[in-house]
């Protein structure tokens, strides 16, 4: 699967990994050294600009922006994280069994599929975050379950061609049971695609929670998240706070090119 | 069929309720109460579904109480100007994207694929809300180039197509640029796969003109499986893209999907999904057609 | 290539936009109206031009007191001791299809009005009313079964008269005839009117413009017309208003502070309105029994910084509330006890209470001074800050507090379910303050009333109900007195605020009419609004 001759590695893809390792090591180390604190309203240094006491200013009750800043840093990355993975779990056992055993139980399978797909991806969303608070984990959950679609479509066409390979006839053959084809031989063969959906699932995670932030139904206030910062920071956009606005604006649009960097890199890798 | 089901049930499970919207914050949920009962929502679950289904079938889309019109010719009124925006806005980044995938691909690893990419991934990155916001505070608020939102001048309710235009020109570049970001990407790994094909190799040993090569051999194939892909848009077409609708002040499709589930008003819901997915039915339908025309190899007999 | 071609000459198309008629002002709108039948309309968009379009039966003033020369009744008599009204209506008013408008016309509105079955639920208003019948085609006389003061601001100040000959298909107050209107696209989106403006376009959900009445039998306006856009994103509408296309809107508080950075010749007015937030306990709720501890709710009257939120988060647009009744009301009782911020006070209160401070945390007996607050603000920023500061505040005098945001439908569930511990919600007063189904302990939800925090003191009910039945203006007004006292004693809920609004208008434009009693967050007024110097011509030209 991987061509050795193309290992040399891409100088954006290796800034890419750089700057997402810093970015998860700064959101969860720092805070924990640097006593910041994001909940912490000083009203009367409200909308302070960028000084030594706070890196990034203040926002419209006084909190410490930088504190805001990594504390929503933790969440967004960790809701794109973990709602990637959870797609990708889904999605995975989904089209590999769908895959595997072909047939009628694929095409029902594969039409639920196409009945989820026909509803834009925002409305499927919405109604489930309407629905349920919006609590982190719930958020993580709905989102992954609104982005397996597209990876399970990936992941059965690769057991589709993987299937027709000859170790595989040689494991049943010699009587492997199902699951054990599936888990042992298959999946593993198709890592490659799986991981790297993966990391482009995570860029799509963060952008939907971004929006759905926007929209009113992600992360709800008090709790910062870069979608609700940057939310609220365009409210204030006449008030010329510009420490408001860039820093989050900056964070997300970095992060989400970071991993669609590495998603691309590894594609290309694959060959 | 299965999406209305879906649909049906997802929005009844939703907390909130019709009647009180209708009825305003401030009525006493004994009059919330008698709403309910007189709009026959408190039947249950699959009684609604029965009655909804029966009026369906009588080519009754049902009547929005919270906007006293029927649902019919609220969408009616809106599908046309959704499908334009989204329209232009998938011209826009076709028109870019493909020359773009094209090039990159013929020039691989120079300079220009680099820089190209580079560009390509920022925009794929960026949030929709975002891009809109700073496209209206640049060119309509500071250059006047543009209007801030909105449908058409307000002088006339006939159709003005300069004025239509002008209106949809940022919202139809903020969609753009970031599906352009995907297109290009895909054509360029496409004909990258097709470049490496031994025909394609054997041609231009043969001395054939690199234009020929490119355009009527491997951007052909490479197409195919793209027509395929832009069946799967068909949805959004549709849809409508509701933040940037709701950014730029344009009374499509999803504007109207977003005021009625904060309304909870079910009847709309329902029936502009069923027009959404009998849509989508007829494009994939559509786009297998074009598959078949486009690939003489595939022919359904 | 082509792509910058188009750009390039569609942007010509732009810049060279019709020049705007400066005798037309452009207003904003969050979101376009829905009906222009006054009894299926909802939004506060459709309510605003109802109020343009139709002329009010009875034209009530900030103050409360009915405006004739706006008004079709030019003459309100009540006798009887509050039972009988008598309502002289002008002569010479004409629908806009030619019909005149009589006393027939009134009636069948009113009863119309009262029917339970219509999706408006104005009906409550309409209860005492025992009959409406026209004496002659200018004269209706209408019965009450008990005097009630609020009748004529909440019942005959709401009412617009609709055409009979228009809606008039089944029995008056029957079911029919409700669902009838209730599902009557036809004239809700093609109304026949009476009122000073006319609609002239109507794009749904995107641009109104009126104009003038030709048949309207008063004033004629002084502009040539007004335009109504729709933009339902606040930064947006922001952007709008500084390139011009939009001459007033609404403005946020959070922006107010920062209004005079928009390009353009504006200033900034700001009124009282009738909304209110306050503190809503669940005294049903038996693990807050400090709910019925007047003591602690007042240390938290003390101990929130009511100031801050007026001048921090409201950038000084809003009235402190003393009590059920705001400070601009002609009802309100300057003599109530007023609670500054305290926050010594309130733990001196707390202590002699007998609520001891734990590690943080007051107890007694057994029981914390713990909640949960829940709110209606997941997409309201300000309302977001307002808790966030409320709990901080509390937090320093030992009450602990943690907050629930809830999507707005959500909250309202919840609410009327009485699924909540301590709730901050806004109310719409009413012009005259009759708070019988807020806070009566008969007025329960299974009662059909909205006393959803099961508040119950048979003083305050003696004095509601005694001010609501009232014979005479006077006894009326003792009674309320009497109600704002107790109130502010026995705290039913934690008063916040009234809000204030504000709105971005040309700096040139005038004729505003600041009624606190608005159906949208405008000023109203629009018949007389005019410039003072007309803009000079080839100003710039927007779209």
């Amino acid at each position: 699967m991987i061509d050795a001759r193309r290992v040399r590695i891409e100088p954006m893809a290796a800034i890419s990994i750089a700057w997402i390792a810093i970015a998860l090591l700064v959101c969860w180390i720092a805070p924990l050294l640097a006593h910041l604190d994001a909940y912490a309203t000083d009203v009367a240094h409200a909308y302070a600009q960028p000084s030594l006491a706070h890196w990034l200013g203040t926002d419209g009750l006084g909190r410490d922006e930088l504190a805001r800043l990594l504390a929503g840093g933790r969440i967004t990355l960790s809701v794109g994280i973990v709602a990637a993975l959870v797609a990708m779990l889904i999605g995975t056992i989904y089209g590999a069994l769908s895959g595997y055993y072909g047939g009628w139980f694929d095409s029902t399978l594969m039409r639920v599929v196409d009945v989820f797909l026909s509803v834009p991806t925002l409305f499927l969303l919405l109604f489930l975050a309407a629905l349920f608070n919006g609590s982190v984990l719930t958020l993580m959950l709905v989102i992954g379950f609104t982005a397996w679609l597209g990876p399970s479509r990936l992941v059965r066409g690769e057991v589709l061609t993987l299937k027709e390979r000859l170790y595989i006839e040689a494991a049943r053959s010699a009587g492997a049971s199902d699951p054990r084809i599936i888990f042992r031989h298959l999946v593993p063969n198709a890592m490659g695609t799986i991981i790297t959906t993966t990391t482009f699932m995570v860029a799509t995670a963060m952008l939907a929670e971004t929006a759905l932030s926007y929209l009113g139904i992600g992360i709800r206030l008090p709790t910062p998240s870069w979608g609700n910062l940057l939310s609220s920071a365009q409210s204030d956009i006449f008030a010329r706070a510009y420490w408001l606005i860039l820093p989050p604006g900056f964070a997300i649009l970095i992060s989400v090119c970071a991993f669609n960097f590495v998603g691309d890199w590894l594609r290309e890798r694959q060959g | 069929m299965g999406v209305t089901l879906l649909t049906f049930f997802l929005l009844h499970l939703a907390p909130g309720n019709l009647a009180q919207t209708l009825a305003g914050e401030n009525a006493a949920p004994a009059q919330v109460a008698r709403i309910t009962h007189e709009l026959g929502l408190d039947q249950p679950l699959y009684e609604q579904y029965g009655v909804w289904l029966g009026k369906l079938a009588r080519g009754d889309l049902g009547f929005s109480y919270r906007r006293q019109a029927s649902v019919a010719s609220l969408i009616g009124e809106r599908i046309g100007r959704t499908l334009l925006l989204m329209g232009t806005a998938l011209l826009l980044s076709i028109v870019i994207a493909v020359p773009l995938g094209v090039y990159q691909a013929y020039k691989r690893n120079t300079l220009f694929d680099r820089v190209a990419s580079g560009i390509v991934f920022i925009a794929w990155s960026m949030p929709t809300f975002w891009l809109g916001t700073m496209l209206i505070a640049m060119f309509a608020v500071q250059l006047h180039w543009s209007p801030v939102g909105g449908l058409q001048t307000i002088d006339t309710t006939a159709f003005d197509w300069r004025s239509r235009m002008a209106h949809l020109i940022l919202p139809a570049i903020t969609l753009a640029v970031v599906s352009l970001a995907g297109w290009s990407r895909y054509i360029r790994g496409s004909m990258v796969e097709q470049l490496q094909e031994d025909y394609i190799r054997t041609a231009i040993a043969k001395g054939l003109p690199i234009r020929a090569v490119l355009f009527h051999h491997t951007l052909r194939n490479a197409l195919i499986p793209f027509i395929t892909v832009l069946g799967g848009t068909i949805p959004a077409l549709f849809g409508g893209a509701i933040i940037t609708e709701q950014i730029f002040a344009y009374p499509g499709m999803g504007q109207l999907f977003w005021q009625s589930a904060a309304d909870r008003d079910y009847f709309t819901l329902l029936g502009m999904t069923v027009i959404t997915a009998v849509l989508v039915i007829l494009g994939n339908l559509l786009a297998d057609v074009l598959y078949g025309i486009a690939d003489p190899r595939v022919r359904y007999d | 290539m082509v792509a910058l071609a188009a750009i390039a000459f569609t942007s010509c198309g732009a810049r060279s936009a019709e020049t705007r008629d400066p005798n037309m002002i452009v207003v904003s709108w969050i979101a376009g109206p829905d009906s222009f039948n006054p009894l299926t309309a909802v939004g506060s968009a459709a309510r605003m031009v109802n109020q343009l379009i139709y002329t009010p039966l009875v034209d009530i003033g900030p103050n409360l007191l009915p405006r004739p020369q706006t008004s079709l009744a030019y003459r309100v008599e009540i006798t009887d001791g509050g039972k009988r009204y008598l309502l002289h209506l002008r002569r010479g008013v004409l629908w806009s299809d030619g019909v005149p408008l009589t006393a027939k016309d009134v009636v069948f509105s009113l009863v119309l009005g009262d029917n339970p079955n219509l999706l408006n639920g104005y009906s409550a208003d309409f209860k005492l009313m025992t009959s409406a019948h026209a004496f002659d085609p200018y004269t209706v006389e209408i019965r009450l079964s008990s005097p009630s003061p609020p009748f004529l601001e909440n019942a005959l100040g709401e009412t617009l008269p609709l055409p009979e000959h228009m809606l008039h298909r089944y029995p008056p107050g029957s079911e029919a005839e409700a669902k009838f209107v209730n599902a009557d696209a036809g004239f809700a989106q093609n109304p026949v009117t009476s009122g000073p403006w006319r609609i002239v376009r109507n794009v749904r959900d995107s641009y109104l413009v009126v104009g003038p009445n030709p048949r309207y039998w008063g004033p004629k306006p002084e502009l040539d017309a007004i335009a109504f856009r729709v933009y339902p994103q606040q930064d947006s509408l922001y952007a709008a208003v500084d390139a011009g296309e939009v001459d007033v809107t609404d403005i946020a508080p959070n922006l107010w502070r920062i209004h005079d950075r928009l390009s353009g010749d504006h200033k900034f007015i700001t009124w009282p309105w009738n909304v209110t937030f306050l503190l809503l306990p669940n005294y049903h709720d038996p693990s807050i029994p400090w709910a019925r501890d007047p003591r602690v709710k007042q240390a938290m009257m003390y101990a929130i910084d009511r100031d801050f939120i007026k001048a921090g988060i409201m950038s000084g647009q809003a009235d402190l509330l003393n009590g059920p009744i705001p400070s601009f009301s002609p009802y309100y009782d300057s003599r109530v006890k007023t609670y500054r911020y305290d926050p010594a006070r309130a733990r001196v209160i707390l202590d002699a209470a007998g609520w001891k401070l734990q590690g943080g945390v007051r107890a007694k007996s057994g029981h914390e001074l713990r909640f949960t607050l829940k709110t209606g603000g997941a997409t309201d920023a300000v309302a977001s800050n307002i808790a966030e500061l409320i709990q901080a505040n509390l937090r320093a005098v030992g009450i602990e507090c943690t907050l629930e945001n809830e999507e707005l439908q959500t909250f309202f569930v919840d609410l009327h379910n009485s699924r909540f511990q301590v709730a901050l919600r806004g109310i719409i007063l009413p012009a005259y303050p009759d708070d019988y189904k807020w806070y009566d302990s008969k007025q329960t939800r299974a009662a059909g009333g909205y006393n959803i925090g099961f508040y119950n003191n048979p003083q305050i009910d003696r004095a509601i109900e005694a001010a609501r039945a009232a014979s005479s203006p006077a006894i009326a007004r003792r009674e309320l007195d009497h109600y704002q006292e107790l109130a502010a004693a026995d705290l039913p809920v934690i008063y916040l605020y009234s809000v204030r609004l504000g709105a971005v208008v040309p700096a040139n434009l005038t004729g505003f009419d600041l009624d606190p009693l608005a159906p949208a967050a405008l000023p109203m007024g629009l018949q007389f609004w005019h410039r003072v110097n007309p803009p000079a011509a080839g100003k710039r030209s927007s779209q």
